[in-house]
C-alpha cells in the first residue's frame, strides 16, 4: 500500500504524545497510509450474495470487514465508484469503522430513528437498511448544501420511509421532545481520526478548535438526548481522538441529565481502547469507562470514539 | 415544505398512466403519494407522512419514484426498481449498453417497443425510463448526478 511522508505540527504531536496507551510511531504509520477502500452492500436493493456475485464477476476482490454485517474491503477491478453497481445504489462507499455507528445503535424494524447530523448520509442510509422499510428515519442537517448530498444519497439507496429536515440540531430536542426510539449524534469534530483521508485536518487543528467544537457537540448531544423517548437508545460518535470532544462531552451530559445512563460497548473483530478517565485536571464521570475508542493503528482505517447512552424509564424501546 | 398529497383523482390518473404505459397494475398502492415541483411523484409510508406532518423544517419526504406530466409518466431509477417485477416489457441490455445507458447515451432499442417510453433492465435490475426517439433509439432519462462519467 502506498505510504506518504507526513509531518505534524509540534502542537498536534505534543497532544498525541499525551494520550495514554498509544504508540506514536504506530499512529504515525497509520496516518501515512491511505484509508482502505470499503463498501457497504445495500440490502434495500439487493441481497449480499447477489451483490458479491455481481462484483466478483466484474473482477473485484472483496473481503468481509469483521466487525460489520454488510461491510467489505474492495480492491481490483475497474473504478467501482464509476460502475453501474455504484450508480444504481447497490453499494455505498463508507469507512469501515464509520459503519459501527449504525451497527451499535440496536436499530429494530419499526423504530423511529433520528440522525441529528446526517449529511452526507452514510449512517442514515445504513440505518434505513437496518429498518427494512418499517419505522421512519429522520435525517437532519443544518447545511443546505450538505442536505442536497444527503437527499441524493437517500434517493440512490432507495429509502422510502425517510424524512429529511434542515435545521440546527441543537434545537431539535427542544422542539420535538421524547419522540424517537433511537438517536444518532455523529457530531462534527476536529477529525483527528481521519487524518490519512484529509491531510488538511492536521494543518488546521489547534487546541482551541477542539475547545470550541466541544461546546457545539454538547449542545447537539443534549438535544439528541431530549429527542429520545424514555427507554430509547442513543449513540454519540466522533472521528476524533481529543478527550474534550469525547469523554468530556459525554461526561457533561451525564451531569446535566439524571436519566442518562451509559451502556457497555463491545465490538468483536477490532481492538478497542479504554476511554480516558481524566485529562489535564478534569476527572470524568466514573461510568465513562463504558465508552470505547478505536485508533487508526488498530483498525487500519479511521479512528473513532463511541458512547452508547440510554434514557431511563419507559420499560425499554 | 408544504406537503401536497396526491388526491384520489390525481392518484387514479397516475395509476391509469402507469398501467397504460408500463403494464403496472399496482402503482405504490400501499404507499402515500406526494406531489412536489415539476410533477415529481414521491412515495412514502403512511407513518412517515404522519410523522412529517408534525415536524418542522421538512426538506423532503420519501422516495422520488416518477414524474407525471401531460405528455406522460416516466419512472425514476428507484421507481422502476420498485415496480420491476410488474413491468410488462423492458429493454434488456448487455453490459456495454448498460454502461452507455448509465452515461445517458442513447441505446438501440433492439426489442420492439409499443410506446414512447421504455424501461431498461440489466442483470435483472431496472434502470429507469428512456424516451424512444423516431430513430428507434432509447434516450435514457438518467439525472446528471447518477451518470457514469464519460472518459
Amino acid at each position: 500500500m502506498e505510504h506518504r511522508r507526513i509531518t505534524l505540527s509540534e502542537q498536534l504531536l505534543a497532544f498525541l504524545r499525551e494520550l495514554p496507551d498509544i504508540d506514536i510511531d504506530s499512529l504515525m504509520e497509520a496516518y501515512s497510509r491511505p484509508l482502505p477502500s470499503s463498501i457497504r452492500i445495500n440490502t434495500l436493493k439487493t441481497s449480499v450474495e447477489r451483490c458479491l456475485s455481481l462484483l466478483r464477476e466484474d473482477g473485484y476482490l472483496l473481503e468481509k470487514i469483521p466487525w460489520t454485517r454488510y461491510g467489505y474491503y474492495v480492491s481490483g477491478g475497474d473504478n467501482l465508484a464509476e460502475s453501474i453497481w455504484h450508480m444504481l445504489g447497490l453499494v455505498y462507499f463508507q469507512g469501515p469503522v464509520s459503519m459501527l455507528a449504525a451497527e451499535l445503535l440496536d436499530v429494530e424494524p419499526g423504530n423511529y430513528v433520528l440522525d441529528l447530523c446526517a449529511a452526507p448520509g452514510s449512517k442514515s442510509t445504513h440505518i434505513a437498511q437496518l429498518l427494512q422499510e418499517r419505522g421512519v428515519i429522520v435525517a437532519n442537517d443544518i447545511s443546505v448544501d450538505r442536505v442536497k448530498a444527503l437527499a441524493s444519497n437517500m434517493q440512490k439507496v432507495g429509502v422510502i420511509n425517510s424524512i429529511i429536515t434542515l435545521r440546527d440540531g441543537r434545537i431539535f430536542g427542544k422542539r420535538h421532545p421524547s419522540m424517537f426510539d433511537r438517536v444518532l449524534v455523529d457530531a462534527p469534530c476536529s477529525s483527528l481520526g481521519i487524518i490519512s483521508k484529509d491531510w488538511s485536518v492536521a494543518k488546521r487543528w489547534s487546541e482551541k478548535v477542539s475547545e470550541r467544537i466541544s461546546r457545539l457537540q454538547l449542545g447537539l448531544l443534549i438535544s439528541g438526548f431530549d429527542a429520545l423517548k424514555p427507554g430509547g437508545k442513543m449513540i454519540y460518535s466522533t472521528c476524533t481522538l481529543h478527550p474534550l470532544e469525547n469523554e468530556a462531552v459525554v461526561s457533561e451530559l451525564l451531569e446535566k441529565r439524571e436519566d442518562a445512563k451509559l451502556e457497555n460497548l463491545h465490538v468483536e473483530g477490532v481492538k478497542t481502547r479504554k476511554p480516558l478517565e481524566e485529562w489535564k485536571g478534569m476527572t470524568f464521570h466514573p461510568d465513562i469507562r463504558r465508552c470505547i475508542r478505536i485508533y487508526p493503528c488498530d483498525s487500519g482505517a479511521e479512528g473513532f470514539f463511541f458512547a452508547k447512552i440510554v434514557k431511563q424509564g419507559g420499560g425499554g424501546a | 415544505m408544504k406537503i401536497r398529497r396526491a388526491d384520489s383523482e390525481l392518484r387514479r390518473q397516475i395509476e391509469h398512466e402507469a398501467n397504460r404505459t408500463y403494464g403496472v397494475s399496482d402503482f405504490f398502492s400501499n404507499y402515500e403519494l406526494i406531489i412536489s415541483g415539476e410533477g415529481r411523484v414521491r412515495a412514502t409510508t403512511s407513518e412517515t407522512l404522519q410523522l412529517a406532518s408534525i415536524l418542522k423544517k421538512v426538506d423532503s419526504i420519501g422516495l422520488y419514484v416518477a414524474k407525471y406530466r401531460k405528455w406522460g409518466l416516466t419512472l425514476s431509477i428507484e421507481g422502476s426498481h420498485y415496480l420491476c417485477q410488474q413491468l410488462k416489457s423492458t429493454l434488456e441490455l448487455d453490459r456495454e449498453d448498460a454502461i452507455r445507458w448509465m452515461m445517458a447515451a442513447p441505446v438501440e432499442a433492439r426489442q420492439k417497443t409499443s410506446g414512447k417510453f421504455v424501461i431498461a433492465r440489466y442483470q435483472g435490475f431496472c434502470m429507469g425510463t428512456g424516451v424512444v426517439g423516431r430513430d428507434g433509439r432509447a434516450y435514457p432519462q438518467v439525472p446528471k448526478w447518477r451518470r457514469i462519467p464519460e472518459e
